[in-house]
């Protein structure tokens, strides 16, 4: 069978014990001895198995002895396949019979004992250690093991069934049946050819053994010429070391096996295998999976726990009752695609190539996949972290804006503030100005005229019209009186213009421009198409915005010629004063009460106001107003 | 009174201009009412249907252009005197504007009340003499 890869280099051999090999000579006296006994252990046998033909399957099944099963290997003991076998067949047989096994094992280890004697000796071996032990099931695993069951059925296991398996056809002994996986060695090279579509050479490695050897020509045939196949047989390993390291390009190494070099070294398969994997300067493909870590690429390889447990099944059948010649012996295939991922690494062979139904084993995981959780935590962090760093940096920012805004306001108001501050200082100074100027020409004027009115009147009263100039001092008195009214009207008007209220806007602007004019100031007023009735606070503002510019234009700005025009266009009704005088700098300039309340008349309309000016070059003042008429102005209409 | 003389409305807010022009026009006219605001003055003129109204310009609330007005809106032709402290140009203009025949300034009162009124009534007009 198919397990020679497995095996190790000769802990022992096919004895179980050491004793046997040691004592071979006085063995054969034993087996005189014990074959005195040899007549109770058939009786019993016999005994065994009438009972078993009498009894129905189920009671034999039914009963509780302990079922004997000898296993043999056509291996040495420590090849892998007795590894995996021992491990899985009591298991499998105790599982499936619900009940301890005795079990045995034997190992034909016709590698290292290739003497024509050595099967004899097997023989012999088998008759004297087992005389007194009735089996009831042989497991034979390959050819040479079936062999020798079926030779020792003469004086030893007559009775007793068989379950065999065999890699190729083989002829099914009586009592016993089977399961016969064939070795299919041309798989692996197909998978080798997928993988590496540019290989153009095969070295098979082999050993002294010649039956896997005879498999892989005839099955590797087909793939010829396509390939050139060379077959490294027999070497010295030292030799097949040279030869390997030195391969050409586009070759891939078959390992079949070698249990025993061409210098008659015995090695053991997986470790030769390890040695050459380590010189070899091409991929080494195998066919059976106990080769998996041992350096190759992969292959189709024969599993040897699967044909184990097959093996096993078929056993538990026989071991219930069942009689192994009405088993049918089937065939299987227990070969499975595995590829080494490090090795498809390690050559630059493409993961893209593997093919559908391969499993790819060590595969190591990436760094993402080992350390995703880590990697995901840490970006996680970082991002986190980021977006807190960036978060402060935008609300440093925002705060940042918003202290300068808040400053910038506190500025503006603080700047505000004295503004108006000052502006209050100057209304009242100006409040203050304007009452004593009235105060002054109501006492200075008006009230000496009217003082001086009671006095003439005081005279007359006393001394009568008679006196001597009686008649001029009526005169006088009278004239003074109108004299006394006429400052009165002049005070009023200029604290308020009756004009303005009693016969509108128009007349009052030409008793501006009266009033103004002087010999040193040339004014024009011009009106268009303004229409008689304004509401009051619109003639009211545009009345102090003309007489405010004209004061300007005639004390601050020494003008000659001074502009009035008033003109109604569309919606609004504008006022334009320009004059010819020295002028200022807007911006620069604070502006001065009077601008500062005609701006504020002007704002109280819903009017605009526009200045100007510019050093030496005169002034320009327009104000704009929402045009409405009042109805009940209508009637003022002159 | 003799039936001939003008029948006379006087409209001022000041009643010592009302007295006194009561007294300078009371040999030539006949005064047949004297009130002190522009509603009054309309009511009075629908009800007593004077010859002449003596009106002052300078009134709280209606001001005399606006009782003129409403004078001529309900279809009194009586000529109207204004009377005013104003001697300037503008308001004469407005006064004339307004269906005013007279215009007489206050500080002439005593002279000038008598003969705006009389040419008045004649149907020519009269204005103060501007100081």
């Amino acid at each position: 069978m198919s397990d020679p890869l497995d095996e190790p280099a000769g802990v022992s051999q096919y004895l179980t014990t050491p004793i046997t090999r040691r004592e071979g000579g006085r063995c054969s006296m034993r087996v005189v001895g014990r074959c005195r006994m040899v007549p109770r252990a058939r009786f019993l046998a016999a005994l065994g198995f009438a009972l078993a033909t009498v009894a129905s399957p189920s009671s034999a099944w039914a009963d509780e002895r302990q079922r004997q099963v000898l296993v043999m290997y056509s291996t040495r003991r420590d090849a892998q396949i007795v590894v995996v076998g021992d491990r899985e067949l009591p298991r499998i047989l105790e599982g499936g019979l619900q009940q301890g096994v005795d079990y045995y094992s034997e190992f034909i280890d016709a590698t290292r004992f290739a003497h024509s004697d050595y099967r004899a000796a097997n023989r012999d071996f088998l008759r004297l250690k087992y005389t007194q032990h009735t089996f009831d099931l042989i497991i034979a695993m390959d050819d040479l093991a079936t062999e020798l069951a079926v030779e020792s059925r003469r004086d030893l296991f007559r009775e007793t069934p068989i379950v065999f398996f065999s890699d190729h056809p083989s002829p099914r002994p009586p009592n016993s049946t089977g399961l016969i996986a064939e070795l299919n060695l041309g798989a692996t090279l197909a998978l080798a050819t997928t993988l590496q579509p540019d290989t153009q050479h095969v070295f098979v490695v082999n050993g002294s053994e010649d039956r896997y050897l005879e498999v892989a020509r005839r099955q590797f045939r087909t793939f010829e010429p396509r390939l050139s196949i060379t077959y490294l047989t027999r070497l010295p390993t030292n030799e097949l070391e040279a030869r390997l390291a030195a391969l050409p390009a586009h070759s891939i190494v078959y390992y079949l096996i070698v249990g025993r070099d061409g210098a008659n070294e015995n090695y053991n398969p997986l470790d030769y295998l390890d040695r050459i994997a380590a010189v070899s300067a091409a991929p080494i493909y195998c066919w059976v999976d106990s080769s998996m870590n041992h350096g190759i690429v992969g292959g189709s390889l024969k599993s040897q726990v699967a044909e184990i447990r097959a093996v096993g099944q078929l056993a538990v059948r026989v071991l219930r009752g069942e009689r192994p010649d009405s088993i049918p012996v089937s065939t299987a295939d227990f070969n499975v695609s595995q590829v080494d991922w490090r090795q498809l690494r390690g050559w630059g062979i493409s993961e893209a190539r593997v093919p559908a139904g391969t499993t790819i084993l060590f595969r190591e995981p990436t760094a993402w996949e080992r350390y995703r959780i880590y990697i995901v935590g840490a970006t996680v962090l970082v991002l986190a972290q980021a977006a807190l760093i960036v978060g402060l940096i935008v609300q440093r920012a925002t705060r940042q804006r918003a202290e300068a805004k808040l400053h910038a306001s506190q500025t503006k108001l603080i700047a505000s503030y004295d503004r108006i501050r000052d502006l209050g200082r100057r209304l009242l100074t100006a409040q203050e100005a304007e009452r004593a100027r009235i105060a002054r020409e109501l006492h200075d004027d008006i009230g000496q005229q009217m003082a001086i009115v009671t006095a003439d009147l005081e005279l007359l009263g006393r001394d009568g019209p008679a006196r001597l100039d009686g008649g001029r001092l009526v005169v006088e008195t009278l004239d003074r009186a109108r004299l006394v009214g006429k400052s009165l009207r002049a005070v009023s008007h200029r604290l308020h213009p009756a004009n303005l209220r009693l016969i509108g806007l128009v007349p009052a602007l030409g008793g501006l421009q009266r009033e103004l004019s002087s010999t040193e100031t040339r004014i024009a007023f011009t009106h268009d198409d303004v229409p008689p009735a304004l509401p009051q606070d619109v003639s009211l503002c545009l009345f102090r915005v003309a007489q405010e510019g004209l004061q300007n234009a005639i004390k601050h700005s020494g003008a000659r010629d001074i502009s009035v025009r008033l003109r109604a266009g569309g919606d609004s009704l504008v006022l334009m004063i320009d004059d010819d005088g020295t002028g200022f700098d807007v911006e620069a300039a604070p502006p001065g009460l009077g601008l500062i309340s005609i701006a504020e008349r002007v704002e109280q309309v819903g009017g605009t106001l526009q200045v100007r000016s510019m050093p030496g070059g005169g002034t320009h003042v327009e104000v704009s107003v929402p045009l409405r008429t009042e109805p009940s102005m209508k009637s003022v209409a002159v | 009174m003799t039936p001939d003389l003008p029948r006379v409305l006087l409209v001022d807010d000041n009643q010592e201009i009302l007295d006194r022009a009561a007294a300078i026009l009371s040999r030539d006219c006949t005064i047949v009412g004297a009130v002190k605001d522009g509603p009054a003055a309309i009511d009075a003129t629908v009800t007593l249907r004077p010859d002449l109204v003596v009106l002052d310009l300078s009134m709280p609330g209606m001001n005399g252009f606006e009782v003129a007005g409403r004078l001529r809106a309900i279809g009194c032709a009586a000529p109207i005197v204004f009377l005013s402290v104003h001697g300037d140009a503008d308001f004469v203009q407005a006064a004339t504007a307004a269906g005013a025949i007279g215009y007489v300034v206050k500080s002439r009162l005593a002279t000038d009340l008598v003969t705006a009124v009389t040419e008045a009534h004649a149907g020519r007009p009269y204005v103060s003499r501007m100081a």
